[in-house]
């Protein structure tokens, strides 16, 4: 008698579990419409997380956080980023440019012109997904040919210039020292990316 | 375009072309040193990396079907209570691949599971406090499955 109680009383613990974790993939999924923009409403994730290699036009890797693929198996790719203030800057538009070019040649698939860059508050967690232009491929073979010239010193780069980036930079002291010794510049303005 | 034999065997990131655009001059300083970082940005890196691993993680239950370079992240209760390569998520593995897969009825149990854990990962991942009740609550179990498992036959 006792046993036949513990086998239903452990079927029913299995039942309201599983009654639970079901109504917490509904209200994941729920909270996930919620936030996603018209255009990805009906699509499906197809990537997560996954690396694209390219050999053509460049040597391009790329690793995308989500692409999803609507019902006209268009792709659209987006990039996770955790900050307070909902903003875009030039290089999330870079990134997922980059991205878009390792998929289409490298995975063969077609990628919408536009991307997604989701913005996650830190605290609060909510997503805000800010729709950008994507660079084109001659403008992205411009930056990597740019990239190559950089790293065998073929051209002279170009620095941050904005005292609030490189006080926080970990190169400051090889760079711009003075910007380590005098808190108070007045340059000390907006964050550049 | 031409290019030298270095590049020619290493392929450019899209990561250090988006961070060209931020600071040439850090870029290049990270080639020819290696990466260096404030506290600061150790700790962003750090809390961006959870962030991913989230949206990963819903990633997968949300489409169990996604395609990804990463390892699907399956062990999820017990790895998000006690640690990825904890003692205690070993002995837990070793009950799953010795007696669970063994039998039809553990077979079942682990689909079960398998269905139903991602969600209440996730759930864990976010609550500390949670995730402490859990590791008491799993203790006793993991301490008689290793009794179990270790008891000569």
């Amino acid at each position: 008698m006792m046993h036949a109680l513990w086998w239903v009383g452990a079927m029913a613990a299995i039942l309201v579990i599983g009654l639970l974790l079901g109504t917490r993939k509904a209200r994941l999924k729920r909270t996930e419409q919620a936030w996603l923009p018209v255009e990805l409403q009906h699509a499906r994730i197809e990537f997560a997380e996954r690396y694209f290699y390219t050999k053509r036009p460049v040597r391009l890797i790329a690793k995308v956080d989500r692409v999803y693929k609507d019902e006209r198996a268009t792709h659209f790719v987006t990039e996770l980023k955790r900050r307070f203030k909902t903003q875009v800057y030039l290089s999330d538009v870079v990134e997922l440019s980059a991205q878009k070019l390792a998929i289409e040649r490298g995975g063969h698939r077609a990628v919408a012109e536009t991307g997604f860059v989701v913005i996650e508050h830190p605290v609060t967690q909510e997503r805000t997904p800010i729709p950008v232009q994507l660079l084109r491929e001659h403008e992205i073979i411009a930056l990597a040919t740019r990239y190559e010239r950089l790293i065998v010193g073929g051209a002279v780069p170009d620095k941050a210039n904005v005292a609030g980036l490189c006080r926080s930079c970990a190169y400051a002291d090889r760079c711009r020292p003075e910007v380590l010794s005098n808190t108070s510049d007045p340059r000390r303005t907006r964050h550049a990316r | 375009m031409k290019t030298g034999p270095r590049q020619r065997s290493v392929p450019i990131r899209a990561s250090d072309l988006a961070k060209m655009t931020v600071c040439e001059q850090k870029l290049v300083y990270e080639k020819r040193y290696g990466e260096r970082l404030t506290r600061a940005e150790a700790r962003r890196i750090r809390d961006g990396n959870q962030g991913h691993m989230l949206y990963l993680r819903q990633a997968f239950l949300l489409n169990p079907g996604v395609r990804s370079s990463e390892t699907k992240p399956w062990c999820f209760i017990a790895s998000a209570v006690f640690g990825e390569a904890a003692a205690e998520t070993t002995v837990l593995r070793a009950l799953r691949d010795s007696v669970l897969r063994r039998y039809t009825l553990g077979r079942t149990l682990m689909r079960l599971y398998y269905r139903l854990s991602p969600s209440f990962a996730i759930y864990l991942t976010a609550r500390p406090r949670a995730q402490g009740f859990m590791r008491h609550a799993l203790k006793p179990a993991v301490v008689i499955v290793q009794w179990l498992l270790e008891r000569p036959r």
